[in-house]
């Protein structure tokens, strides 16, 4: 088990490295000149060749790469924001606290929501509390987040006047709509896959050997179908978690939330590219991390992959390309 | 037979799918005393594991439903019990043995916390009391009480059924109804399963019913016999009235198809035909069209039970003329 810890954990690092070069490529090749549209209007091409030299902007690509990435191994310095011209590793840090309590606020109602009626939902399958939960999981999984969070915006702050419409620091009130926001299609994903698993498992034979040991009906489902039913279920959960803090630029943007997504935006929209670059680069950080995480909830889960763990070692190459998805996503 | 621990009276389920309509028991009866074993004969589809799960109170509903019939167990309905009632029935008073041990055991949990849940539910005991409990029914079946802390998946097939057998046994059940507890076992693992099963028959004094379709694993075991045909038993009686004096055309088929060691042959003896699909099942007697002796009655004449002697009995007209007999 550790020996596997270790080689996931070493993986990680090609797997950010690919992230990092990645988009620094596409920064690169976007087009529009960085140095003309910072100094603005008053910009002669003696002031912008001076910025270039000055940002480092005139070397060649593998120059600028190979310095980007020697300052963040040795120094953990991301460069300065174009903009503020503060360092991008205080901008960022300033801001994850916000962005990671609007995921995890999100993701914890998501879940309980999901996992809940998604249990019901397979118990009583074809019955109407099943054609309700699918009917609604189905309306928030194709809900866009963000109209669903101007609708909650006219409805409770323009309308009743009974939430603010934006995010107020000690006010727990405000939380609640970006959290609905943000956490209602990912219920309604993990709803359904709850339920399809439950339904996997509940016909198992191993199923009605609980019943007839005479055991309730409460403990069969918890103890014997949704412990067998929670490794799809955590899977959704990791991997869903990840485009939440993809799915936070809008929901930052619409109950101006001062975090990471709406740093990226505001960046990509000043052309603060080492702004960009260091917000993906954590949001892929965590995202790998958090794949790390779900997998070693398997081996907690299933006795199975505990045991697999301490034979064969082939496993991770699979998640890597997953990652890199997932982070080109992000940078859009 | 003064005693009688549970009477299955007339005995009706159907499952409803798509609109069509499964017969799979259709008016079963049998009755079994205190420490006898019972042999549920006939082949795959007869209707023998729905009518176990009828006496668990575990037909899947739906799209099973019990339609008619009484299960007296200790002369109480189990039909009329409640969940709660047959709770503490299932598990303690009768327990079941299914019929495929690599699925049966729960693969997330140790098979010691899988011996003991059902211990703990019926016991008023601590979790370690449950848990020695465990290792020694564990040990009771053969297998090694350290392994408790196992999981399914590290043990053997027939390992698995032993602990399918130790979950059962682990209240000392009045009934156990072990279905087909060695078909998905190879034929070395059988012999242990049936030699563990005939010793705990004797040592804990549980009755038993035997869903099996062996005849040979009925002879080793079993007292008495019933041979299911479409939900139905067509013959009941002792070991001897079934082994020595079968008449039913069907119970025939089935002794015919054993193969004999001393004779030389090329092809197995078959019965004709395939068992009827229980959403279209036949006019009268159920197995007229299988039948080699069928006349035209019986195509349209339900047959009825023709009792022989007080334990023998069959469902078919020519029973009485014992034509059916072979000589």
């Amino acid at each position: 088990m550790l020996k596997y810890l270790c080689k996931r954990i070493l993986w990680m690092i090609p797997i950010l490295l690919g992230a990092i070069v990645i988009v620094f490529s596409l920064i690169y090749i976007a087009p529009g000149n960085t140095s003309a549209i910072l100094l603005g209007d008053s910009a002669t091409p003696e002031t912008i060749a001076a910025l270039d030299a000055e940002l480092g902007l005139d070397q060649p690509f593998l120059v600028q790469l190979g310095r980007y990435l020697k300052n963040l191994v040795l120094h953990f310095d991301l460069g300065m924001s174009y903009r503020t011209r503060r360092p991008v590793m205080t901008e960022i840090l300033t801001r994850l606290p916000n962005t990671l309590k609007l995921s995890l606020l999100a993701i914890v109602l998501a879940t309980l929501i999901g996992v809940v009626t998604g249990i019901i939902s397979a118990v009583k399958q074809y019955k109407m509390a099943d054609t309700v939960a699918t009917g609604v999981a189905l309306i928030g999984v194709s809900m866009p987040p963000f109209w669903l969070g101007l609708l909650l915006i006219l409805a409770f702050a323009v309308g009743l006047g009974w939430l603010p419409s934006t995010v107020v620091k000690g006010n727990w009130k405000s939380w609640i709509m970006p959290t609905i926001t943000l956490g209602t299609a990912v219920a309604g994903i993990i709803m359904r896959m709850t339920r399809s698993s439950m339904l996997d498992v509940i016909r198992q034979d191993y199923v009605r050997t609980a019943r007839s040991k005479g055991q309730i009906e409460f403990k069969v489902i918890m103890r014997h179908e949704f412990r067998n039913a929670l490794i799809p279920i955590i899977t959704v959960i990791g991997v869903q978690f990840g485009s939440l803090m993809a799915g936070a630029v809008l929901c930052e943007n619409i109950f101006a939330i001062n975090g990471i997504g709406k740093l990226l935006v505001d960046s990509i929209n000043k052309k603060d590219y080492p702004c960009v670059m260091g917000a993906v680069i954590f949001i892929a950080a965590i995202c790998t991390v958090i794949n790390l995480l779900v997998d070693i909830l398997y081996s907690f889960i299933d006795p199975r992959i505990k045991s697999t763990y301490k034979g064969v070692k082939k496993k991770a190459d699979d998640d890597e390309s997953e990652d890199e998805d997932e982070e080109d996503a992000d940078e859009e | 037979m003064s005693e009688i621990l549970l009477e299955v009276k007339d005995l009706v389920i159907h499952y409803f799918t798509d609109g069509e309509e499964a017969c799979a028991v259709n008016g079963l009866s049998f009755d079994l005393a205190p420490q006898e074993v019972i042999g549920f004969v006939g082949e795959t589809g007869a209707g023998k594991t729905t009518t176990a799960l009828g006496i668990m109170g575990l037909v899947p509903n739906p799209p099973g439903r019990v339609l008619n019939g009484e299960i007296i167990f200790q002369g109480k309905d189990l039909l009329k019990a409640s969940e709660a009632e047959m709770r503490k029935i299932r598990g303690e008073k009768i327990t079941m043995i299914f019929q495929d041990p690599m699925t049966s055991l729960n693969p997330v949990l140790t098979v010691g916390d899988q011996i003991a849940e059902v211990v703990l539910l019926h016991n008023k005991m601590s979790k370690k009391q449950a848990m020695a409990r465990a290792m020694e029914m564990l040990e009771m079946v053969g297998i090694p009480g350290a392994r408790c802390s196992e999981y399914p998946h590290q043990f053997s097939g027939g390992m698995k059924q032993r602990v399918v057998i130790a979950i059962a046994l682990a209240c000392n059940p009045e009934l156990l109804i072990a279905d087909e507890p060695t078909t998905a076992l190879d034929v070395t693992i059988q012999a242990q399963v049936l030699d563990l099963m005939r010793k705990l028959k004797e040592d804990l004094k549980t009755s038993l019913i035997m869903i099996t379709h062996d005849l040979g694993v009925v002879a080793e075991i079993c007292d008495k016999v019933a041979v299911i045909y479409a939900g139905e038993v067509v013959e009941s009686g002792t070991l001897k009235d079934i082994f020595t004096d079968h008449r039913h055309p069907y119970t025939e088929g089935l002794f015919a198809s054993i193969p004999d060691l001393d004779e030389d042959v090329d092809r197995l003896h078959v019965i004709k035909g395939l068992m009827p699909s229980p959403t279209d099942l036949p006019t009268g007697c159920k197995f007229h069209p299988r039948c080699p002796y069928a006349t035209e009655r019986c195509a349209s004449e339900r047959p009825k039970p023709v009792h022989l002697s007080d334990t023998h009995m069959v469902l078919c007209p020519r029973a009485g003329d014992g034509g059916a007999q072979k000589a």
